[in-house]
């Protein structure tokens, strides 16, 4: 047995002994995908892809106390890793209010909310390039938080108004291999410095209408988590304090729908001199259900920022447009295929155009 | 006697067909607590509600639903009749609400008269039953044919 098998099963005993007790009670699932894609990159090549085998399962422990898990076995390029996404437990305290304590996905915009490490809840193969998570080279937020979450909601005029707070460990990033050659770290068990980030997303959904508008906002203390590394800085110090704020509206009608979110990076430059600067993110996505099983979507993506700010030379981010087009055919309530054409165009360098087919599945 | 087979046959096939007449005709009754807020519910309204969708009752007050046991046949006629979904589409829908933290199936409970009880004895409590099991404890909001 090889090494990454032996980790596999025993992701998966662990995984199951966490939720195995008392089975009647526990909702389990499984998302997957497997791909195929081309692009026009010189030397590219073809190539099936398995995608994340999403494992997950939530358990009502008592009337009002809910525990999560959820674990994805992917490749990181190399091997099969088990990541632990998603980790928490959640109480309800009124009828306005839940307390969580865990591994969340941070209540950054609509998407990362709703549509998790779920393929097949998705119109199109890809997330919006900079709302990839941290382990993807074109992350650009911190999609992950570890820590406490406050949520719930309540009706207000003709509507129902949501929200969720939440603070937790920092972000951080190990420039020890240079700028561009680490990710995101989440800090699940530890934190390199004393900071810690808030996060707050308020929604608001009209009953009339399937339209719902949010805001949101997050501060952080990127620190330095290497030691010796690029930025010159120690560990624990402070990369780059950030201020993201955005918008999202999702309207989801009988046929038509369409998703927008506006992110900005406010990023003050603390281990060189180049100030502050503040980056822009963004995406509009339109579907038509033509028929019941099939959809077609496009999404246009784009990410801005100086050239000088030091949070995307950290990361080693490029400036780039996206044009992605989508037709979605829905097999069943558990299984899709998905077709896309992807028109990558940086700010400096050649255009590329990316092919993929996708079956997704979910096994409930 | 010869002749009497026939009739016999004939006599238990009408007993059968009126008993599955009966079966798939069985009426099933949304009931709530006799306190709940709302009067009636429209089978759309029940649908919302069973499906997480309504975060209030038409006459005010959060709703607390009870289910029947899957694969039980007035399981079956009210996510027929009111909801429009089988088991496997419900199953499929639940698995995608529990993945994203927005919720879990409400709790299945043994048969009608576990729900009734619960209903009865809960603030906001909803549940569905055959109709023949209807009582007093507990107040009649849809009545699904």
């Amino acid at each position: 047995m090889n090494k990454w098998s032996q980790k596999l099963i025993t992701g998966i005993l662990l995984f199951l002994a966490a939720v195995a007790t008392p089975v009647w009670a526990v909702n389990f699932g499984v998302f997957g995908d497997i791909s195929y894609t081309d692009s026009n990159v010189s030397g590219a090549t073809n190539a099936f892809a398995l995608g994340g085998l999403d494992l997950y399962a939530q358990e009502s422990i008592d009337e009002n106390t809910r525990a999560f898990v959820e674990l994805v076995i992917e490749n990181n390029g190399s091997e099969f890793v088990i990541d632990l996404e998603r980790l928490w437990i959640s109480r309800s305290v009124s009828d306005s209010m839940n307390i969580s304590a865990g591994r969340f996905h941070t209540p950054l915009g609509y998407w990362n909310r709703s549509y998790h490490h779920g393929a097949l809840l998705f119109d199109t193969i890809t997330r919006p390039a900079f709302l990839e998570y941290e382990d993807a080279g074109t992350a650009i937020l911190p999609l992950h938080i570890v820590g406490l979450m406050f949520d719930g909601d309540m009706t207000m005029g003709d509507g129902n108004l949501a929200y969720e707070f939440g603070i937790g460990n920092g972000p951080s990033y190990d420039t020890s291999g240079g700028y561009g050659s680490s990710e995101i770290n989440i800090n699940n068990t530890s934190d390199p410095n004393r900071a810690k980030s808030p996060v707050l997303r308020v929604t608001y959904a009209l009953d009339a209408i399937p339209l719902q508008f949010g805001v949101f906002g997050m501060s952080n203390n990127v620190a330095e988590s290497g030691t010796g590394g690029a930025s010159g800085v120690a560990a624990g110090e402070t990369l780059v304090q950030q201020t993201i704020a955005g918008v999202d509206l999702n309207y989801s009608g009988e046929r038509f729908d369409a998703i927008a979110e506006y992110f900005q990076l406010k990023n003050d430059d603390k281990y060189g001199s180049t100030g502050s600067h503040t980056g822009t993110a963004y995406y509009l996505q339109f579907g038509y259900q033509i028929t019941e099983r099939f959809k077609p979507v496009y999404r246009y993506e784009s990410l801005e920022f100086n050239d000088n700010d030091a949070y995307f030379t950290l990361l080693g981010s490029r400036q780039e447009k996206r044009h992605v087009a989508a037709l979605r055919y829905d097999l069943d309530d558990s299984n899709a295929l998905k077709l896309q054409v992807t028109n990558v165009r940086p700010k400096s360098g050649e255009s590329s155009r990316e092919y993929a087919i996708q079956w997704a599945f979910l096994i409930p | 006697m010869k002749q009497q087979k026939p009739r016999l046959i004939i006599w238990l096939l009408a007993l059968l067909s009126l008993g599955m007449a009966a079966a798939s005709q069985a009426e099933v009754v949304v009931i709530g607590h006799p306190a709940i807020g709302a009067d009636s519910l429209t089978a759309k309204e029940a649908a919302r509600i069973w499906l997480g969708k309504a975060k209030t009752l038409p006459g005010g007050g959060k709703p607390h639903v009870v289910d029947q046991q899957p694969g039980s046949a007035v399981r079956n006629a009210f996510y027929g009749k009111a909801v429009k979904k089988t088991e496997s589409q419900l199953k499929s829908y639940w698995a995608k609400v529990v993945f994203t933290g927005k919720g879990a199936p409400p709790k299945a409970l043994a048969d009608d008269a576990a729900v009734k009880q619960w209903v009865a004895s809960t603030p906001g409590g909803l549940g569905y039953i055959d109709g023949g099991a209807v009582d007093d404890s507990v107040k009649v909001l849809l009545r699904l044919p």
